[in-house]
């Protein structure tokens, strides 16, 4: 089972809309701060600290080219925490499935 | 902002939810859920929990990984609520943890349990009466 740590810091980076709305963007290009304020009414300040969220969850990265500072999608932490969702049901799928034998007796 | 709301079409959900009717009396189902020789039978490894709020729960899986935690709130025959988190011999725990709710309801047919785990939850609450204080609209009738 996958870090709950990483986990969790994904689940919290996607429970934004707006956040949400900045990952639906970036998997089109890769774009600045700047642009994704043109794009996403609110101000840049917010941008930058919904990327900030979105960097800790490893789920964006910023690449220079230039002066600029684009940012680019990193998605594999969004499959581990599909993972997380799949590794704990199965889990308590296999475990009810025990409960029901063992209360039929 | 909720990290377990599931606003905005179900787009995030960090929650797992599995409902299951069982062929017994909540009495029963509450039994095979907190008594550790009936955990045994059907959870896999070994548990032993105390519960009652504040009660300690424990959790080592058979392939050795161990899960422990703290019972939040406890209704017998009703409703279960706990906090847990994995760790390493010894070791008070890493990472953040997850809640686990059990809720039984009564049905012709013997008793459904339902199960929730959320992620999202972080350390342990401070509060167990804010962390337990979502309960389901059936179980809050006034008193």
């Amino acid at each position: 089972m996958k870090d709950d740590r990483s986990v969790d810091a994904v689940f919290f980076a996607l429970s934004d809309p707006t956040r949400r709305e900045v990952i639906r963007r970036l998997t089109e290009r890769p774009v600045t701060a700047t642009e994704l304020s043109a794009q996403i009414p609110v101000s840049r300040q917010a941008i930058a600290k919904h990327l900030a969220v979105l960097g800790e969850a490893g789920l964006v990265e910023p690449e220079r080219s230039g002066r600029e500072v684009r940012f680019r999608l990193t998605p594999r932490p969004l499959g581990e925490a599909a993972s997380w969702i799949d590794d704990v049901g199965e889990v308590w799928d296999r475990r009810l499935g025990a409960l029901r034998r063992h209360l039929r007796g | 902002m909720s990290p377990s709301t599931c606003s905005e079409a179900g787009v995030v959900d960090d929650r797992i939810v599995r409902e299951v009717l069982l062929p017994a009396d909540r009495e029963e189902v509450w039994e095979a859920i907190t008594r550790p020789d009936r955990l045994a039978e059907w959870f896999g490894g070994r548990v032993e929990v105390d519960p009652v709020p504040r009660g300690r729960i424990e959790h080592r899986a058979p392939d050795g990984s161990v899960r422990r935690g703290t019972v939040l709130s406890a209704d017998r025959p009703l409703r279960m609520v706990f906090w847990w988190q994995a760790c390493e011999e010894d070791d008070p725990g890493r990472g953040d943890g997850t809640r686990v709710e059990f809720v039984l309801l009564e049905d012709p047919e013997g008793t459904l349990l339902t199960v929730t785990e959320t992620s999202s939850q972080g350390p342990l609450p401070s509060s167990l009466d804010a962390a337990s204080s979502v309960a389901p609209p059936l179980l809050v009738a006034p008193r």
